[in-house]
This record gives structure tokens, sequence and C-alpha cells, in this order.
């Protein structure tokens, strides 16, 4: 089945349902796993990485978990089709620079996969829309305890699941939220809260844009240690802290909805008229307009668009998706008319199923 | 106030020692709990009373220690630790045996711990309960060594030993 079927269908995790959807776009797990006696993939000869392909690929293959998936060999796929699985979450950066010898498994809702040979042997990675973080970590767990009597995972009692990296070990789990938070950032308060988290060994950092340069007002907000901590005690306190933060960017939003409402409403209509109506916008303001647009819908304020549009169209608006839907490359000119056009249709598709 | 910790930063320093790094010498201040999951034999050293004696002597054991260490390949895949230092990665998972008392610094760094809670793989099977409680028992060890509990200490010590022939039993 070809990488460009993929496009029909954006990933269960954009639906816009789940607990606290409206600030949290989705949650996700990945879980680290190496194979014993094998070299890590940094490390180790072009054989051993199609060793540990071959076996990792027909384990996955066993389990139930992925029985209704599709397998990617990376080494077959365009540098356009792998950013395009970037653009998705579904792999790492470090697939795009490498690509023999690496494998993604992905089931077709694509709320569960498997790479292989990225960074660790074996990465596994569970979605969720909303802070739903304990069903991703359960779809993932189902995976991890299906591949464990087939795969001997490196392990040890002092240090746990080894990992190539000593930033994974012990559990070798990372989870993570996406989170908007557009009322902390307009308040000038979202370094303090940067500093706090990170002094609460969490780690947050952009999701479009690096450093002080963060787009869009879209954040990750994950666990920083791995080790000696249980993967339920992790989740927990995880889920502690986004809680805390979703108390502060509504006080936030509350606090611009009294002291600013024409401000708001402001950029708000603003923003939605732009998305409407222009007829070129590049990722960068169309990510700010997104953004906007999404707080309007958040606090009420607009009506006529759901949350899942929005969620998509911060997916489908990329460099690569505009391509793949476009049939061949394009400048970065055309591609900022394409992306108008993208945005004006799917607005206008969403407002007319809302009328109906 | 006390010298803190080096590692955790939250104890006092109880035991002071010298190690090279990179042909560096480097003085550590440790306390009790940390020095022990540092892999200086503090049971060992409980036995002269942890007083300077004790600190002399774990002093020269923590010298051959990190001078065998500086010199030791992984025998999996051959990489050594500076091998590591420049890629930040390790090369085997086998790598995490032999650089493990280099690595216990820096993993008390990144994640304020140096043992591993939670899942393990299901083909280690039922002793893994008993794995479970040897981990908190160390944990308990460390606390009671630290508070100069040493009659609590042999107690636990005694039991730690049980569990672990325990575990060895084929
Ligand atoms: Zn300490
Ligand atoms: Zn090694």
């Amino acid at each position: 089945m070809p990488i460009k079927d993929m496009l029909k269908t954006p990933g269960q995790w954009l639906n816009g349902s789940g607990e606290e959807s409206e600030i949290i776009l989705s949650s996700r797990i990945r879980i680290a796993r190496n194979l014993e006696t094998r070299r890590f993939t940094h490390n180790a000869p072009n054989e051993e990485l199609a060793a540990v392909l071959e076996q990792s690929r027909s384990a996955a293959n066993e389990t139930a978990a992925l029985k209704d998936s599709r397998y990617l060999d990376m080494g077959g796929v365009s540098t356009l089709e792998r950013q395009f699985l970037a653009e998705r979450h579904l792999v790492s950066r470090e697939f795009l620079f490498n690509s023999s010898n690496r494998g993604l498994v992905v089931n077709m809702s694509e709320d569960l996969c498997l790479m292989i040979n990225e960074e660790d042997h074996l990465r596994i990675q569970a979605y969720s829309s909303g802070l739903e973080l304990a069903k991703a970590f359960e779809t993932a767990s189902r995976l991890d305890a299906e591949l464990a009597p087939q795969l001997k995972f490196a392990y040890s009692e002092r240090f746990g699941y080894l990992t190539a990296c000593p930033t994974n070990l012990g559990t070798g789990l990372r989870a993570s939220v996406l989170i908007h938070l557009p009322g902390l950032v307009h308040g000038k308060e979202i370094h303090k809260l940067l500093d706090s988290l990170r002094q609460l060994h969490h780690s947050i950092r952009g999701l479009y844009g690096e450093g002080t340069d963060v787009m869009g007002n879209f954040f990750q907000l994950s666990n920083s240690a791995t080790l000696g901590t249980p993967e339920n005690v992790i989740i927990a306190n995880l889920r502690e802290m986004v809680v805390k933060v979703i108390g502060f960017e509504r006080r936030a939003r509350e606090m611009l909805f009294h002291k600013a409402r024409s401000l708001l409403e402001d950029k708000v209509w603003r923003a939605y008229g732009l998305l409407r109506h222009s007829r070129s916008v590049s990722s960068k303001e169309a990510l700010s307009l997104i953004s906007a647009v999404r707080l309007g819908v958040g606090v009420g304020l607009i009506r006529d668009l759901s949350t899942r549009t929005l969620n998509e169209l911060l997916v489908y608006i990329q460099p690569a998706h505009l391509q793949m839907l476009e049939g061949e490359p394009m400048e970065p000119g055309e591609r900022d008319v394409a992306r108008a056009d993208l945005i004006r249709k799917t607005i206008a598709d969403s407002a007319n199923h809302q009328e109906d | 106030m006390p010298l803190m910790c080096k590692m955790c930063g939250s104890r006092p320093a109880t035991i002071h020692y010298t190690e090279i790094v990179n042909h560096n010498v480097v003085t550590m201040d440790l306390c009790a709990q940390c020095a022990e999951e540092k892999g200086i034999d503090l049971k060992t050293a409980g036995n002269y009373g942890l007083g300077d004696l004790a600190a002399g002597f774990i002093n020269s054991v923590a010298q051959t220690e990190t001078e065998k260490i500086g010199k030791v390949r992984c025998p999996q895949c051959g990489y050594d630790y500076s091998d590591f230092k420049k890629v930040g990665r390790l090369g085997c998972p086998e790598c995490y045996r032999a650089f493990e008392a280099q690595l216990l610094i820096l993993l008390r760094q990144i994640h304020g711990s140096t043992q591993h809670k939670g899942k393990s793989p299901e083909h280690l099977g039922p002793k893994a309960m008993i794995r479970k409680e040897l981990i908190d028992l160390q944990d308990e060890l460390a606390r009671a060594v630290e508070k100069e509990e040493y009659e609590r200490a042999a107690k636990i010590r005694d039991r730690i030993k049980e569990l672990q022939d325990k575990v060895q039993e084929p």
C-alpha cells in the first residue's frame, strides 16, 4: 500500500477527543528497548543492523497489537516521504538522515507504531488524543509485552532496560503531551513556568521552532528522568504537572477574557478572517493564526469550527504534506499558495458540516 | 553548613576520597548512600566502623578501582569510556557493566537515581518479586548505615544475603 494513501485519513490522535482536549492536543508514550548481545544502532555494522531489523520485524508480525498495520522499509522510501512521516510524528528526525536498515511498523489508525533501528533498536510509540496518558501507555505496554517473549531485551537488575543513551535508561519511558499555551505566552508568564518545570524534573520545549522562537504557542511537556521511578509513577507525576499547567493556562485565559476582552476578540476574529481569505501564507504565519483561532474556539468565541479541524490543519499545512497532496515537489512560494488554498477549503468544508 | 554530597547534593558528605578522571585528580565528597551506590564497598567498610579508618580504606579502594576503570574496555564491543564521552552513547548493552562505576555519577545527575524501579522483562519470571524486595532492602540498608544504626543494618544485611541466595538458586 503506497504511503500516499495515508494522506486520506489523519492520525486518530488528532481527532480532538479525550480529556482537556482544547488545551492538550495529544498524549504520547515512547518506550525504548534494545536487543541483548547486539551493538547499539549507531555502533553496529550493516549486517548486524539488518539482523536486528529482520528479527524485530518478524516479532512485530506475530503480535496482535500490530496485526492491522503496514511496514515501511525506510531504505525504500523517498526523502519527501520520510519527512511526511516525521510531520505525522511517526518517525524521528534521526530517520530523515539515516534510512538503510531502518524500518517502521505502523497500525492503520496511526495510534501505535514501532521504529526499528532508531537511536535504540526498538522504539514503541503510542498516541492518544487529549490528556490520555494512561490509555496511550496501555497501548504501548501491550505491544511491549507481546514483543518481550520473542526478543531478548537488554536488561540489568540495577539499570533496568539498557539504552544507547543513558538519558533513557531504566524504564526507557518518555511520556509527553502536546500542549497549547496561548494564554500563558500572551501573559508573559511562560518563562517563569518553563523554569519551574525544569526544576521539577520535567522538560518542556516548543513543538515548532527552537529556543525563544516558539511558533504557534505549542509545547511538548515530558518527564526527564527515566531511571529510579516506576512507569506508573512517572505517568502520574507528569499528569499531575500537566493538570497544574492547564490550571495556569485557564487562569491566564480568563484574565485575558476579562481584562482585555476586546483586544482578544479582535485578535481571534482577525486571525479567523485571514485564515478564511488569505491567498498565500507561510508556515510560521499559519501556525500563529491557527493558534489564535484555536484559542477563540477554546474560550467559546468561535463556534462553527472544531478543535479537530484545527488539529488536522496543523499537520496538513506542513511542507511534506502539502507536496504529497499536490503530488509533486513545490518551491516555498508555491507552498504558501497551496497552504492558503488548503486552509480556506478545509474551513469552508468544516463550516458546511456544522450547518448540516 | 556541612559540606554536601557531590552526587546527590542533599545529604552531608561523610566520605572523602580522590579519584583520577582524565588525568586530573578530583576530590569527591560523598554521603554514605551515594558512596555505596558508586560501588564503594560500605558493607566491608562498616565492619571497621565508619570512622577515619574506614575513610582511609575507602580511599584506597576507590583509587585502585578508578585507575583500573580508566583502562577498561567493554569486552563485548571494545568501547572505552572516552569513546562514550565523545559520542554521548554507549557502544552496546554490555558497556553499562564495564563502565558502571563511572556512569553512576552521571546517572545520578541525570535521573537523581542509580537504581531501576519498574517493569522487568517477562522472562525474569517469579523471582522478580524477590528482586524488588532486594532493591528496597538495599535502600533501607544505606539509610541505616547513614544513621549509624549498625545493629539494624546487620539484620537487613542478613536478610539481603538470604534473598540473594534465593535468587541465585536455579
Ligand atoms: Zn549523596
Ligand atoms: Zn559495549
